[in-house]
């Protein structure tokens, strides 16, 4: 009797299966706030003609809170913002460009020229969110001493064609935390003939073509552990495919610029791309990014510019 | 270095002994009765049995191999009481005037027995120097409901205080603050790497197989080193020596049949040996092969299965030799074979496993000195095949991708047990352990590239530890554990010593009550790398290199024990402990952010990328304190356990060096787990758990980040086409703080009710449960949801966003069918 009574309980137990689904919404109220932040992007260097800053409204994730400001163009600048940027003894208003909604805050370095080893203040005010100030220190320039160039012919995907190789190399000045980015282009001047118009002979035309070095990713580089050392980068490669036999090389130019940048800057772009590498692995751990914006998201970032150039045909 | 350790011990003991002999002891000459505690029938070694005088605290344990030895005062006769838990307790009256050997057999404690009750009255928490220590008998893991019925011994830890479970249905510890990774798993003296099956859902561990199971999360005696959190401790039963037994059950996922018996027609003595071989697999895949076979039309399969093999055989060479070689094998596997393309045929294999093996030899130098040496062997691996065929316009490519990791072991120990005295237990010994690791080889082919390569990167390195430790009792009031152990490690580019103080002390205030204190430092030369709290076989042992310290930690702790008497006598085997510990741990290693082991080395990128590249240092604390009420005889046993604690790390590179909570601090952790003998033919159980939610970074934001270059036109509001100066967008998300999200709280009851009966031949139990009993759906991870636009959400171009919470398990009744002859 005692094991029919309890059988009894045991099958009770088992109808109970609650058929709700796994997969529920979270009630909002349980959800952490954050305040409604603005957007800041403004890089500058003493090479720019212009000063630019984006003065943006993040996208919503949680609930609708930083959508009660109003329906924003994610694309443009947030109207009627006041920009200003200062160097500590001047201070620029920078005005909004491309319309009532602009598409960025800007005017030309001529007016504002930026100088290496100053410190320069942006402040951003608008109607929808805190006012945000950022500050950064424009680096100085840093020679690349040499560029090493290599290339290598063969298939690749079936089709023939060369593949070139660049590596800058700069002395990285000891004793101070520096950071750096490479980038560079292979600018290949070719003849070959073209045919104009129907039933005239073709003649050799010249043509400059240019091909971005890729990295692998790996051009963003620090002085940690290397400080004061002669600093090589990462090999960038551009590929080039010889489809066209009628075509004849007659100059190859490698032009590799290194920037010497803050390390808000760094910090900034190595941890976007960072949280961009892992943002299709569930696994990863998440990657949080710093920002130099105060009250805000975004960068206030400084780079110098060297660019090398070496004749390699 | 051995030499000057056990000159410096025995001078010390020698020297402790002269000055620590009670005096009505020292007037007579000693004698010493030694000999071997087994289970009646079985012939099992029995292990931790209490010898003792009977009435004073003059007393002994048996160690691993169920030996003990005590020396006393001769005299005219003796009383002796061997006596544990779930076995009635013998008393034995003794001529004691010479030395002598006896041998004890115990038989095993029937249910609703007197006797039993009775036999349990000497087991007692407050007369011992060990603290943070649980042992779990295995008759109460197979009582205790489980998951789908697999019964498993982690789980089953995971409801002890101080011991927290990761996320819902997972069977990795964390022990006081500390990962599943700084946990050693010891079975038969061979470390065990990966004790998850089916991706952390079971352990590896089959009940059937075992015999005892100890957890320490603090107070560790000098004998045990190499993590930092904790030690649990396996041994596999030795096998029947007596007959032939078995048991089994046919579970809803997975079967297991364990047999047991002697192997020699002898029973004792020199020659007899016994085996014991147990098996689990499940079958998963054997009932879904047809299934998808008839969706294919024969063209494709896949499944997934694991098993697990114990084998064990022990032979007796002689009155003082004793051989044991043990092993475990097991297993997952998932594969898919594609045939259904006809121009592509796609073959795919995910595989990991175990397999350790032990080789032990015992040997009695006299009856005060017990050695042991270990020969041990541990591999752990992790295979990833994939084949892809590609047939077009008769040409063919092909492409073959091999991926493993794994570490392997080779280990030599030796460990000598040492019993000048009733007051001291003396226990030294030596371990080296050569590890061979694979974080990563992989070979890849590729017909079309004409590209073969293969990147095998072996580490070779050597660990060891030599020890000595002494359990003290100068009086009645005080127990004292002291040792110390050197631990050692040798890399190709570094090299580590590394003293490891321990010391453990009871002071008994009352008969039944005694408070405790522990110090221990622990080094930890080998690293999981692991970021999902779930047990994945991706998870990598690393070792310690030039740029990756030794894990260190230090704990104290602090608490009482108290034996509640009804009486004076310790008959309703009701104990309390209170423990308070402070931990902190030193160069803990965790991945960078965004890193995880998918990029450890990704086979098509032409960048190669050491392990220590995505992996970053930092320390950790976590504080506590702990309650146990435990009740462990009569009809009614179980416990209640809590947990109060915080645990934060801090890592220069991550959370921007700020300290943060990580994901399994939790504030609060209970257990309540109830086992009713309701009559001798049915059981019924059940356990209710409670956790606060885990810590979790939740996106707060998302924004467009931009830098300079790759500029693009645009056309402002003005309708002017005009050159953007930044470019490069890409979105980026905003996390706020690391882990400054709670997930909500973890709760369930489990229930289980079992039918027992005698039949001719064997006997037989069903058991009925029903795990999350209430439904209710626990959190397991979360994720991002965008809602499209609707009248709840009026703005054209921002969807609306909302949190989804994913559970795994809502109730699941499960039923299966136990046996054993």
């Amino acid at each position: 009797m005692k094991t029919i009574s309890y059988s009894t309980l045991v099958v009770t137990l088992l109808t109970l299966l609650g058929c709700g689904s796994l997969v529920q919404e979270v009630d909002p109220g349980n959800l952490p706030t954050a305040t409604p932040k603005m957007v800041v992007h403004c890089f500058i260097s003493p090479q720019d003609t212009l000063l630019a800053v984006y003065v943006q409204a993040p996208r919503a994730v949680l609930g609708t809170k930083f959508t009660d400001n109003g329906g924003f163009y994610l694309t443009y600048s947030l109207q009627g913002s006041v920009v200003t940027l200062s160097d500590g003894t001047r201070t620029v208003q920078l005005p909004g460009v491309g319309g009532t909604i602009p598409l960025y805050y800007g005017i030309d370095t001529r007016q504002f020229p930026i100088v290496a080893g100053r410190t320069y203040t942006l402040t951003v005010s608008n109607a929808y969110f805190p006012t945000v100030t950022a500050q950064c220190t424009v680096p100085k320039a840093v020679k690349p001493t040499e560029i090493r160039a290599d290339s290598l012919s063969g298939r690749a995907n079936g089709l023939p064609g060369t593949t070139y190789y660049g590596r800058l190399v700069w002395q990285d000045a000891a004793g101070e935390a520096n950071y750096y980015q490479v980038s560079g282009n292979l600018i290949k001047t070719v003849t070959r003939p073209i045919y104009t118009t129907p039933n005239v002979p073709t003649r050799d035309t010249t043509l400059t073509n240019m091909y971005p070095l890729s990295f692998n990713g790996v051009n963003l580089i620090t002085d940690q552990n290397v400080d004061g050392q002669r600093l090589i980068s990462a090999r960038g490669e551009a590929r080039e495919f010889n489809y066209n036999s009628l075509e004849r090389t007659i100059g190859l130019v490698f032009t590799m610029t290194l920037s010497n940048i803050d390390e808000n800057y760094y910090r900034y772009r190595e941890t976007v791309d960072r949280q961009g590498d892992a943002d299709e692995n569930p696994f990863a751990e998440p990657v949080l990014v710093p920002s130099n914006i105060q009250g805000g998201y975004g960068c206030f970032g400084a780079y110098n510019q060297s660019t090398l150039t070496v004749k390699v045909k | 270095m051995k030499h000057f350790l056990l000159v410096a011990l025995l001078s010390w003991l020698k020297l402790h002994a002269a000055y620590s002999q009670p005096k009505p002891l020292g007037t007579a000459l000693p004698i010493t009765i030694s000999g071997y505690v087994r289970e009646a029938g079985s012939q099992e070694a029995l292990i931790g049995v209490n010898v003792y005088r009977t009435g004073t605290s003059v007393g002994t344990t048996t160690n691993t191999y169920g030996f003990y030895s005590l020396t006393l005062p001769a005299q005219d006769s003796l009383q002796l009481t061997y006596s544990i838990v779930g076995y009635e307790s013998q008393q034995l009256t003794i001529a004691a005037q010479k030395s002598g050997s006896i041998n004890v057999a115990l038989m095993a404690g029937k249910l609703l027995n007197e006797v039993v009750v009775r036999s349990r009255a000497d087991e007692k928490v407050s007369d011992s120097p060990q603290m943070s220590q649980i042992d779990l008998p295995i008759s109460q893991i197979k009582k205790i409901p489980a998951l789908l019925g697999e019964k498993d011994v982690l789980k089953v830890l995971q409801l002890m205080p101080g011991v927290q479970k990761g996320s819902e249905g997972q069977s990795g510890l964390y022990v006081r603050g500390g990962g599943p990774d700084q946990n050693l798993i010891v079975l038969d003296d061979a470390v065990v790497y990966n004790a998850s099956h089916l991706f952390g859902f079971f352990s590896v561990f089959n009940g059937d197989a075992l015999k005892s199971v100890e957890l320490t999360k603090g107070g560790f005696p000098a004998r045990f080193g190499g993590r930092l959190s904790s030690v649990i401790d396996l041994n596999m039963k030795d096998g029947n020596k007596e007959k032939l037994h078995g048991e089994g059950g046919i579970g809803l996922i997975a079967s297991r049949l364990t047999l047991e018996g002697p192997l020699t027609k002898k029973k004792s003595g020199p020659g007899a040996t016994s085996f014991l071989l147990s098996g689990r697999r499940t079958y998963l895949d054997v009932l879904a092969a047809p299934l998808i076979a008839a969706e294919t039309d024969g063209k494709t399969s896949a499944g997934y299965y694991f098993y697990d093999l114990n084998a064990k055989v022990n032979t007796e060479l002689g009155p003082k030799d004793k051989l044991y070689l043990s092993g475990y094998f097991g297993r997952d596997r998932f594969f898919a074979d594609d045939n259904s393309s006809e121009t592509q045929t796609t073959k795919v294999g995910i595989g990991w496993g175990n397999a350790t093996g032990t080789l032990r030899w015992n040997h009695l130098f006299s009856d005060k000195v017990f050695g042991n040496a270990s020969l041990i062997f541990s591999n752990y691996d992790f295979s990833i095949s994939a084949d892809n065929k590609d047939t077009f316009n008769d040409r063919t490519t092909e492409f073959n991708l091999r991926y493993t990791s794994g570490i392997r072991d080779f280990g030599i120990k030796y460990d000598l047990d040492i019993y000048p005295n009733p007051q001291h237990s003396l226990k030294v010994g030596v371990q080296a352990t050569a590890h061979r690791f694979t974080p990563s080889a992989v070979v890849l082919k590729n017909t079309e590239l004409n590209e073969s390569r293969l990147e095998v990167d072996k580490i070779d390195v050597l660990e060891s530890g030599i020890y000595a430790e002494d359990t003290w009792k100068p009086n009645v009031h005080w127990r004292v554990n002291g040792g110390l152990r050197f631990s050692t490690f040798l890399h190709d580019a570094v090299t580590y010593v590394r003293p490891e103080p321990r010391l453990a002390a009871a002071y008994m205030i009352k008969p039944d009550l005694s408070v405790k204190a522990s110090y221990a430092l622990m080094n930890q030369y080998v690293h999981l790398l692991s970021n999902t709290g779930i047990g994945l076989p991706t998870d990598l042992w690393v070792p310690t290199t030039d740029r990756v310290r030794p894990q260190q930690s230090q704990q104290v702790a602090l608490g009482m024990a108290k034996d509640f008497t009804n009486g004076g006598s310790f008959t309703n085997g009701l104990t309390l402990t209170v423990e308070g510990y402070y931990k902190r741990m030193d160069n803990i290693i965790n991945y960078k952010e965004g890193a995880s082991f998918l990029l450890i080395e990704d086979p098509t990128s032409a960048q190669r990328v050491r392990w220590e590249d995505n992996v970053t240092s930092g320390r950790g604390w976590s504080y506590g304190a702990e309650v146990l009420l435990q009740k462990k005889v009569g009809r009614f046993s179980g416990w209640v356990g809590y947990t109060l604690s915080w645990t934060q790390w801090q890592f220069a590179e991550l959370n921007g060096g700020k300290p943060f909570f990580p994901r399994y601090d939790r504030r609060h952790d209970a257990s309540v787990v109830g086992i009713y003998e309701v009559s001798p033919r049915i059981s019924l159980s059940g356990t209710w758990v409670y956790g606060t939610g885990q810590a979790l970074t939740l996106p707060q934001a998302t924004y467009v980040a931009y830098s300079p270059g790759s500029p693009a036109y645009s056309y402002g509001q003005n309708g002017v086409q005009m050159l953007l100066p930044y470019g490069n967008a890409q979105t980026a998300t905003e996390y706020g703080e690391k882990n400054s999200f709670r997930a909500e709280p973890y709760h369930r009851f489990d229930v289980a009710v079992q039918f027992h009966k005698k039949m001719k031949r064997h006997e037989r139990t069903w058991e009925f449960s029903a795990y999350n009993a209430y439904n209710r759906r626990n959190p397991f991870f979360y994720q991002l949801a965008t809602l499209p636009q609707s009248s709840t959400n009026p703005q054209p171009d921002l969807p609306r966003t909302i949190l989804k919470r994913y559970s795994v398990f809502p109730i699941v009744p499960s039923v299966s069918y136990n046996f054993k002859f």
